[in-house]
C-alpha cells in the first residue's frame, strides 16, 4: 500500500516529467480558452470565468505542489542552484498573487458629463435587473445569468435558469432607507424570476385582439431601413403612448384619434398656412401663405418670388437652430437668391453666376435689395411637420365609429397631400425614404438627392386591439461580433409575481442603466401606487470616492478637429476626486496611458471612451488592483532568478571548478563539491 | 513542348505589356515634379509619390497600371475620369465575396471575369443594383460586411481621384495646399486647391502675399495641366506640373517638407522601403557564412562578415530613413520611433536579431569573460554559426516584408506611413514592443539553429558539430526566454495603466504566455534527457516554439479578435 503511494508520488508530485506534463496541460487549456471561443461558450463561460474555473485551478494547485516538492527534494540549496530556487519562489508567488487578484478583481466604467459628479460605476461583467418606479431605481444582482445561449420554455430548456440566484428576486433601492420593490409600489410581496434569456435577439411588437378594447390600430409591413432584406411590422395605435408615433428611416408616422370629421378638416386646412411670408415693398404690403415650388407675383411691382426649399433645422452662424426658406427673387432688373429665417430680420442674399460662386451663388454680407423686406413665420399648430431628422410625416386620423382613415402627409419640400383609406386592408401610397447611407453617399459625391420612388404599402387596420411583444432571435450569420460581446442585444423574459397575480415581461439590455433611456417592459401590478418599468443592465457599484469631470479635451492628428472617424492623438479628462468620508479633494488628469491612481494605487481610473460628437462627456474605466504588488514581486523574482540561472550560475560553477582543481593540485581533499551538470 | 509554348506565351505577354505601356503622350509626361510634391492625406503629410503608390495599390492591388507606374497612373486617372470610371480598377480581395456579384443581372462572360480577375469598375460599383446587392449582403452576413466596407473604401478613394460626379479633370480633392501660418508640416489641416482658392476669394484680406500668389499660381498651373491633357500636348502638361510643384513649395516653406526629405521619401519608396536590397545582401552573407562553416575556407568567413555588415547597414538605413520620414508627420522624434505596427516591428525584430547574432559571432562576450574572470567556455564564435543565423533571420524578415504585398495583394499593416492610435503613443510601447519583438527575432534564430541541428543530426552526425550547434542554440534560447519573459511582464505593466488590468486573457497575451511555457518546457526537458537526444528534443521544441510565436505574432490578428489588433 505504502509502496504504491510512494510509486505514485515519485511519478507525480516528485517528478519533473509530471511537472512538464502539467505545464503542457496548462498551455493547452489556455490555448483552447483563448483560441477556440466556441468551447468556453458551450460551457457558458466568458474569458475571465473560463480561466478562473476548476480545471485550471486544479492544474495550478498540482503545479504549485509539484514545483514546491521537486524544488525541495531535488534542487540543492547551494549557490549555483539559487537561481532555480528564486524562479520557483517567484512562480509560486505569482500564482498566489494572481489567484487573489482574480478573486477580488472588479472592473467597470462610468460615464460623466462635463461639470457633473458621479459616485457609482457599472460593473463590466455582472448584470442586474433594474426596476424604476416613481423616479427611483431599485436593482438586484443577476449572478449566474447565462451569456452565450438562449433559454426559454419555448425552446424547451428553461430549467437551466431554474437556479436560486435567478428565482424570486427582490429588487432593492439602496441608500439610507433601504426600500424593496414592493414597498416602492405599495403592493404585497412582489418577486421576479428570470424565466427566459436570449443572447442576441430583437424585441418586436404586434397587434392582438383584446376583449374590451375599442382602440384602433394599424400595422404596416415595411423593409427595415437598416436591413433591407427583412420586413418589419410597424405599429400605430393612438391610445398607446409608445406606438402613437413611430418613424421609418426619415418618414414619421403618427396616429391621432380625432373627435370628429371637422377636426380632421381643420388639420388639413392648417397645412395650407404652414409658411407665412409678410412682404413689404414701397407701396405694397401683403401676407402670403406659400408652399415649396410655388411662385408668387408681388402685385404689379414687377417682383415675383419662387419658394425653392424649406430647411426646418438650419444652423445659423450664431449656432442657433432655426427654420429657413430659400427663395428665388425675380426683381424688375435682376434675379438673386434670398434666404429668410424665422425671427431673423436680416436676410442672406446670394449673387447668381458670379466668379467664384458656389452652387447657391456668391454670398453677400448685406441685402442686395434693401427695398424688398420679407418676414418669415412658420405655423404648425397641429404638429404635422416631421420632427428631428424626418423629411415627411404621415398623420393617420381616425374618428370613433367610422371605418374611414384620413392620412395627411406633410413633406418638407413639397405640397401636403391627403389620402383617404377605406376598409380594413387599404393601401397607402408612400414615398420610400432614402436610407441614411444613400443620403451620406449623395452628400459625399456631391450628387443631388434623387427623388425617392413611390411605393404602395398594404395597411392592416384592426379594431379592439392591443400591442403585444415577442422576441425574435437573430440568426448567427447576421450577428455582429462586437455587438454580441457588448451584450447590447440581450433580452430577458422576467416573470413578476405578487400573490396570485403574475405577468411575463420582456426586458432588454442597456449599458449604464441610469444614463441611457430604457426600453424595458412596463409593469402594472394590480393595486400598485404607480406603474413600473424593468431594464437589464450592468450592476451598479459604489465608487471609492466621488468623481467630478471638470473638463474634457480630445486632440486629433494633423490639426484636425476631434470628431468621429478622425485619428485621435490623446484624450484628457480633468477630474476632481472627493473623499466621501473626509471631504478631502484631489485633482487629476486622466489621459491615454496615464491614469489617475486613488488610495495609494488601490484603485485606478483610466480613459475608456469619449463623446465623439460634442466632447460633452467622458467614460472612465474603473478598476481595483488587488494583489498587483504580489504579482509584481513574483515577476521580479522570476526575472532575477532567470538572470542568475543563465548567466551567474555558469560563472559560479567555473569558479568552483577552478578552485577545486587548484585544491586538488595542492593535494587537498575537496569538500562540499559535487560535480554539477553544465546546462 | 509545354515549356516552349509557355516561353512563347511569356514573350507575347511581355510584348503586349510594353505595347500597352507605350502610350506616346504618357511617355512624354514628366511626373517627377509631381512625385516630389507633398500633400496631406489621412491626417499625414506625404509625397505624391507615396500617396499615389498607396492609393493605386489600395484600389487595384497592383503597383503599376497597364505598365504605367503609380504616380503617372494616378495622374492619368484624375485627368481622364470618364475613361477610368469604366475601367475595371477596383480589386475585390475577399474571394468568396466575388461570387455574390454573380446574382446580379450581368452576362455570363462578365460574371466569369469578375470571379477570375476579381475586379469591377467604378460605374459598376455605382449602379443601384450593385449598391442594393451590397446592402443586402451586408445585412444578411456580417462576416462579409468587412469585405464590403473595404470595397466601399476603395471606391470612395477612386471617386476622389475621379472627382466624381463633376469629373473636373483636376486633382481637386487632394490637399496640396499647406496651412497658412503653420510652423510644422502636420500642425494644421492642409486644403485642396479649389477649396483654398475659394476661401481666398471669399475672404481676400489678411493673407500672406506668398500664400495668395502661391495658391493662385497653383490654380493657373493646374489649369495648364488640364488644358494640356485635353489637347494631348505633353509640353504644356510638363510646364504646368513644374509650375504647381514650384509654387506649392513656396506657399509656406515652414510647413513644407524640405526637398531633401521628399527626395529621400521617393527613393525609399522606389527601393521597396529598402526591403529587398537588405534581404539580398543578407542572403549573400548567409551563404558565405554557411560555406565557411562546412568548408573552413577562411576568405569566405571574411566575405560573410563583409556582406553581413553591408546588410546591417542597409537595414539600419531602412529603419533610420523611416524614422526620419515618420518624424515629418508626427513632429516629434521620440514619438516617431518606427516600431508601432506590424511592418515596423518585423523590421526592428530582424535588426535586433542580426545585431545580437553578429555580436555573438565576434566572440567578444566569451573573450571578455576569459580576460576578466579567466573563465573558459565552449568556443561558439568565429565559426559562422551565429553569423548564418543572424543573416538568415534578417533576410527572411525583409524578404517577407517585400513579398507579402505581392502575394496577398494587400499591404502589411503599417507598410505605409500613417498615424497611430493614441493609445500607442507612449514610452511603454517602446519598452514592451522592443522586448517582445526582440525575443521573436531570437526565437527566429533558435528556429534556424534548431532546423540546422536536425539536418546535421540526420545527415552528418558529427558529434563535435552537433554539440557546438546545441550550445549555440541554447545561448539563443536563454536570451529569447528571459527577454520574452520581461516583454510579457512589461506588457502587463502597460496594460495595468492603460486598460486598467494587468492581465485580461486577451488572445495575444495568452499566446505569448503559451510561447513562454513552450520554452519553459524546453528548459525542464533538458534536466530529464541527456546527450544527443537532449539536443534533438531541444531543437524540435525550438521549431515548435517558433510556430507558436508565429501564430501569436501574425495568426492571432487574423483568426482571433482582441485588443492587440494593431500589431
Amino acid at each position: 500500500m505504502l509502496n504504491a503511494l510512494d510509486w505514485l508520488l515519485k511519478h507525480t508530485l516528485r517528478s519533473v516529467l509530471f511537472g512538464i506534463i502539467l505545464l503542457a496541460a496548462i498551455a493547452v487549456y489556455i490555448a483552447i480558452g483563448s483560441g477556440l471561443p466556441g468551447v468556453r461558450e458551450y460551457f457558458e463561460k466568458d474569458e475571465l470565468a473560463f480561466f478562473n474555473s476548476w480545471p485550471l485551478i486544479i492544474l495550478m494547485v498540482l503545479m504549485v505542489t509539484t514545483l514546491v516538492t521537486v524544488t525541495i527534494e531535488r534542487i540543492p540549496f547551494t549557490p549555483p542552484r539559487l537561481g532555480a530556487w528564486i524562479i520557483h519562489t517567484g512562480i509560486v508567488t505569482l500564482i498566489f498573487g494572481a489567484f487573489y487578484h482574480y478573486t477580488k478583481k472588479v472592473e467597470g466604467m462610468t460615464l460623466i458629463p462635463v461639470g457633473q459628479t458621479v459616485s457609482q460605476y457599472f460593473d463590466r461583467w455582472e448584470r442586474a435587473l433594474y426596476l424604476r418606479a416613481g423616479g427611483l431605481d431599485a436593482r438586484v444582482r443577476l449572478t449566474g445569468l447565462p451569456r452565450f445561449k438562449a433559454y426559454d420554455e419555448t425552446l424547451g430548456n428553461a430549467d437551466y435558469l431554474d437556479r436560486e440566484s435567478l428565482q424570486n428576486l427582490v429588487p432593492v433601492l439602496p441608500g439610507r432607507q433601504v426600500m424593496t420593490a414592493h414597498e416602492m409600489l405599495g403592493v404585497k410581496d412582489l418577486k421576479f424570476s428570470v424565466v427566459g434569456y436570449w443572447p442576441y435577439a430583437d424585441l418586436r411588437q404586434r397587434l392582438i385582439p383584446s376583449p374590451g378594447s375599442k382602440d384602433v390600430g394599424f400595422s404596416m409591413q415595411l423593409p427595415d431601413p437598416d436591413d433591407v432584406s427583412t420586413k418589419r411590422d410597424l405599429l400605430l395605435i393612438a391610445s398607446n403612448m409608445r406606438y402613437a408615433r413611430t418613424s421609418w428611416g426619415s418618414v414619421d408616422f403618427e396616429h391621432r384619434a380625432a373627435e370628429s370629421e371637422e377636426k380632421i378638416q381643420e388639420a388639413i386646412g392648417s397645412t395650407l398656412s404652414l409658411h407665412e411670408l409678410q412682404v413689404a415693398l414701397p407701396g405694397y404690403e401683403q401676407t402670403h401663405y406659400v408652399q415649396v415650388g410655388q411662385t408668387v407675383p408681388l402685385g404689379d411691382s414687377g417682383y415675383a418670388i419662387t419658394i425653392e426649399a424649406f430647411s426646418p433645422r438650419w444652423q445659423t452662424m450664431d449656432r442657433k437652430i432655426r427654420a429657413m426658406l430659400t427663395l428665388m427673387v425675380q426683381a424688375p432688373t435682376t434675379k438673386f437668391r434670398r434666404q429668410v429665417l424665422v425671427d431673423v430680420e436680416k436676410p442672406t442674399d446670394w449673387v447668381l453666376g458670379a466668379e467664384g460662386a458656389g452652387p447657391l451663388g456668391l454670398r453677400q454680407d448685406r441685402p442686395l435689395d434693401e427695398l424688398l423686406k420679407i418676414t418669415y413665420k412658420l405655423n404648425d399648430p397641429q404638429n404635422l411637420l416631421p420632427r428631428d431628422d424626418g423629411n415627411v410625416q404621415y398623420t393617420f386620423f381616425t374618428t370613433p365609429d367610422s371605418g374611414k382613415t384620413t392620412v395627411v402627409s406633410v413633406p418638407l419640400n413639397e405640397k401636403a397631400a391627403v389620402q383617404v383609406l377605406e376598409g380594413d386592408s387599404p393601401t397607402l401610397v408612400l414615398r420610400q425614404p432614402m436610407t441614411a447611407d444613400a443620403v451620406m453617399m449623395a452628400s459625399a459625391t456631391g450628387q443631388p438627392l434623387p427623388k425617392p420612388a413611390e411605393v404602395s404599402v398594404p395597411v392592416t387596420r384592426q379594431e379592439g386591439v392591443t400591442v403585444t411583444q415577442y422576441v425574435e432571435e437573430v440568426p448567427r450569420e447576421k450577428r455582429n461580433k462586437d455587438t454580441g460581446e457588448t451584450g447590447l442585444k440581450q433580452i430577458l423574459r422576467v416573470r413578476a409575481q405578487s400573490g396570485d397575480w403574475q405577468q411575463d415581461i420582456y426586458v432588454p439590455y442597456t449599458p449604464q442603466a441610469t444614463k441611457f433611456a430604457w426600453q424595458g417592459g412596463l409593469l402594472e401590478v394590480p393595486g400598485a401606487k404607480t406603474p413600473a418599468q424593468l431594464q437589464l443592465s450592468n450592476m451598479l457599484r459604489d465608487l471609492p470616492a466621488n468623481i467630478r469631470l471638470d473638463k474634457f479635451e480630445a486632440q486629433a492628428y494633423g490639426g484636425l478637429e476631434a470628431q468621429a472617424g478622425a485619428m485621435i492623438r490623446n484624450f484628457q479628462s480633468f477630474i476632481t476626486i472627493t473623499n466621501r468620508a473626509t471631504g478631502e479633494q484631489t485633482q487629476g488628469i486622466v489621459s491615454l496611458n496615464d491614469p489617475v491612481f486613488y488610495n495609494n494605487g488601490e484603485w485606478i481610473f483610466f480613459q475608456s471612451q469619449w463623446d465623439p460628437d460634442g466632447q460633452s462627456f467622458t467614460v472612465l474605466g474603473i478598476g481595483n488592483r488587488p494583489g498587483v504588488l504580489t504579482m509584481g514581486i513574483g515577476c521580479g523574482l522570476i526575472i532575477f532568478g532567470n538572470f542568475y540561472a543563465f548567466y551567474v550560475k555558469p560563472i559560479i560553477i567555473r569558479l568552483m571548478k577552478q578552485r577545486a582543481l587548484e585544491k586538488a593540485q595542492r593535494g587537498q581533499k575537496i569538500k562540499g563539491f559535487a560535480p554539477v551538470e553544465t546546462a | 513542348m509545354r515549356i516552349t509554348s509557355l516561353l512563347v506565351l511569356l514573350v507575347v505577354a511581355m510584348f503586349c505589356g510594353t505595347v500597352r505601356a507605350a502610350d506616346a503622350f504618357l511617355d512624354q509626361i514628366d511626373v517627377e515634379p509631381l512625385r516630389l510634391m507633398s500633400l496631406q492625406h489621412n491626417q499625414t503629410v506625404k509625397t505624391f509619390d507615396t500617396y499615389s503608390r498607396d492609393t493605386l495599390f489600395h484600389i487595384t492591388g497592383k503597383t503599376h497600371l497597364n505598365g504605367v507606374p503609380a504616380a503617372k497612373a494616378v495622374l492619368d486617372i484624375a485627368m481622364e475620369p470618364q475613361k477610368y470610371a469604366d475601367a475595371n480598377l477596383i480589386y475585390i480581395r475577399n474571394k468568396p465575396f466575388r461570387y455574390d456579384f454573380g446574382n446580379l443581372p450581368i452576362d455570363e462572360a462578365e460574371r466569369k471575369r469578375i470571379l477570375q480577375e476579381g475586379t469591377i469598375s467604378f460605374k459598376f460599383w455605382m449602379q443601384p443594383q450593385t449598391q442594393e446587392a451590397m446592402n443586402r449582403i451586408m445585412a444578411t452576413a456580417t462576416i462579409k460586411a468587412q469585405a464590403i466596407n473595404e470595397i466601399n473604401g476603395q471606391a470612395s478613394m477612386l471617386s476622389q481621384l475621379l472627382d466624381y460626379p463633376r469629373f473636373g479633370r483636376t486633382l481637386a480633392s487632394q490637399a496640396f495646399v499647406p496651412a497658412e501660418g503653420a510652423k510644422h508640416a502636420n500642425e494644421k489641416p492642409w486644403e485642396p486647391l479649389p477649396q483654398a482658392a475659394h476661401h481666398l476669394l471669399e475672404h481676400s484680406e489678411g493673407h500672406d502675399e506668398a500664400y495668395v500668389t502661391g495658391v493662385m499660381s497653383m490654380v493657373v498651373g493646374m489649369e495648364t495641366i488640364s488644358r494640356g491633357w485635353s489637347t494631348k500636348d505633353a509640353a504644356v502638361v510638363n510646364r504646368g506640373l513644374k509650375e504647381i510643384a514650384q509654387h506649392a513649395a513656396s506657399i509656406n516653406p515652414a510647413a513644407y517638407p524640405s526637398l531633401t526629405k521628399r527626395k529621400f521619401e521617393v527613393r525609399y519608396n522606389s527601393l521597396a522601403r529598402l526591403t529587398w536590397p537588405g534581404a539580398a545582401v543578407y542572403f549573400i552573407a548567409a551563404v558565405f557564412f554557411l560555406v565557411y562553416f562546412s568548408s573552413d575556407v577562411k576568405w569566405t568567413y571574411y566575405a560573410g562578415w563583409l556582406f553581413a555588415l553591408g546588410g546591417l547597414f542597409v537595414h539600419t538605413a531602412a529603419i533610420g530613413i523611416r524614422w526620419w520620414l515618420v518624424e515629418k508627420s508626427v513632429g516629434n522624434w521620440f514619438e516617431s520611433i518606427p516600431i508601432k505596427n506590424q511592418f515596423e516591428s518585423v523590421m526592428f525584430a530582424a535588426f535586433f536579431g542580426s545585431i545580437v547574432a553578429l555580436v555573438l559571432e565576434t566572440g567578444i562576450i566569451s573573450r571578455t569573460l576569459k580576460a576578466v574572470g579567466g573563465l573558459e567556455f565552449r568556443k561558439l564564435h568565429g565559426m559562422g554559426i551565429f553569423g548564418t543565423a543572424g543573416a538568415a533571420i534578417g533576410m527572411l524578415s525583409l524578404l517577407a516584408l517585400f513579398v507579402t504585398p505581392y502575394v496577398t495583394r494587400s499591404d502589411i499593416i503599417g507598410g505605409g506611413i500613417r498615424q497611430n492610435a493614441g493609445i500607442l503613443m507612449t514610452y511603454w510601447l517602446y519598452i514592451h514592443v522592443t522586448l517582445v519583438t526582440a525575443s521573436y527575432a531570437l526565437i527566429g534564430m533558435t528556429f534556424v539553429l534548431g532546423v540546422w541541428y536536425c539536418i546535421q543530426y540526420f545527415v552528418n552526425r558529427d558529434a563535435g558539430i552537433l554539440q557546438t550547434l546545441d550550445a549555440a542554440n541554447l545561448t539563443m534560447l536563454q536570451l529569447a526566454f528571459w527577454i520574452l519573459g520581461i516583454g510579457i511582464i512589461t506588457g502587463a505593466l502597460w496594460a495595468d495603466v492603460s486598460w486598467g488590468r494587468p492581465w485580461g486573457w486577451d488572445p495575444k497575451e495568452t499566446f505569448a504566455l503559451i510561447t513562454w511555457i513552450v520554452y519553459l518546457i524546453v528548459v525542464h526537458v533538458r534536466f530529464i534527457t541527456a546527450g544527443q537526444k537532449r539536443a534533438l528534443v531541444t531543437s524540435a521544441l525550438s521549431v515548435v516554439g517558433f510556430f507558436v510565436m508565429l501564430f501569436n505574432w501574425i495568426g492571432v490578428n487574423f483568426f482571433l479578435v482582441g485588443l492587440h489588433s494593431y500589431a
